[in-house]
């Protein structure tokens, strides 16, 4: 079995992208219930709606969902459920798994399945304490190569200038990587 | 060699079911000088076989080892777990209220506390 290079995270923002492109890269984690069109490898849920709502969606049927502890010893007697592994970087954020968003622990997750390239789409960046939360998870896995993927857009984003394994892409790029293989 | 048409078992819940009143925490020796309670066990133990073939949906396994407390049953399936601990009454036995489950994603095996209310069951 070969060890896959990148893993995409793909968050809740709407996406005007085709996602089987990334499905040729590697495991996909979604946050929450939506991108109900495309079938996952693990999603992210913090909330009992979007548990519920995932366990009755036909598109997750074989999807790993990850809970945090409480949400998980509510739904134990549900197969498709796990509860989220320790991640070191929210002991250090000085937060618990609960707290977290679903996007900051699909994130969490893609780190902590240790695989070097990281793709974010339909992340939210507009907020700011997800924003703060994208930067403390990036500098706390340096290890790990996190690119925030958005439509072609010729306006720069100075936001991930600081971190060294922060940095920005687009569509296109990401089609044209899939390409090359 | 696994054969490939052979699916791999995943056994993601265990459960301990109490041996009958008389048998619980009995030595070796103490087994060896009363084979009336090793016979007690034993016929405890396919009674166990049988009922768990009649209502476990998915694959489930009966630990083979010793334990002084009874016996430990691991289940693949969350739904066949909640079953077995619901029709305790049926059957006429006790469970330990411990569930075991391992995380398929870290391999981390992990005990939860069973509660029974009025309502039903839950975890702590």
């Amino acid at each position: 079995m070969t060890k896959n290079t990148y893993i995409t995270v793909v968050g809740s923002q709407p996406l005007d992208f085709d996602l089987t492109v990334c499905k040729r890269l590697g495991p996909m984690i979604v946050a929450g219930n939506s991108h109900k069109n495309t079938v996952f490898d693990y999603a992210t849920a913090n909330s009992e709606q979007h548990v519920q709502d995932m366990l009755n969606s036909p598109s997750f049927r074989d999807t790993r969902i990850v809970v945090h502890e409480r949400l998980y010893k509510k739904y134990i007697f549900f197969d498709a459920l796990d509860c989220v592994p320790n991640f070191p970087a929210v002991n250090s954020m000085d937060l618990s798994a609960a707290e977290l968003s679903e996007q900051s622990l699909a994130l969490l997750l893609a780190c902590w399945l240790d695989i070097e390239n990281i793709l974010l789409l339909g992340y939210d960046i507009e907020n700011l304490t997800e924003r703060a939360r994208l930067l403390s998870i990036g500098s706390a896995h340096p290890h790990n190569k996190i690119v925030y993927v958005r439509k072609p857009n010729p306006n720069k984003i100075f936001l991930f200038d600081k971190y060294p394994n922060m940095s920005v892409t687009d569509y296109k790029k990401v089609s044209e990587m899939n390409k090359r293989g | 060699m696994v054969k490939k048409t052979e699916k791999s078992k995943n056994y993601k819940y265990q459960i301990m079911l109490k041996w009958p009143a008389v048998c619980r925490n009995r030595s070796p020796e103490t087994l060896q000088e009363r084979p009336d309670l090793a016979l007690q066990m034993n016929n405890f133990r396919i009674k166990l076989d049988n009922v768990c073939k009649l209502i476990m949906r998915k694959g489930y396994r009966i630990d083979e080892s010793h334990n002084i407390s009874g016996l430990n049953i691991w289940m693949e399936s969350g739904q066949d777990l909640y079953d077995f601990i619901i029709r305790q009454p049926e059957f006429d036995w006790e469970i330990v209220p411990e569930i075991g489950t391992v995380n398929s994603l870290t391999g981390e095996y992990r005990k939860w506390q069973l509660i029974y209310m009025p309502t039903g069951i839950s975890v702590a």
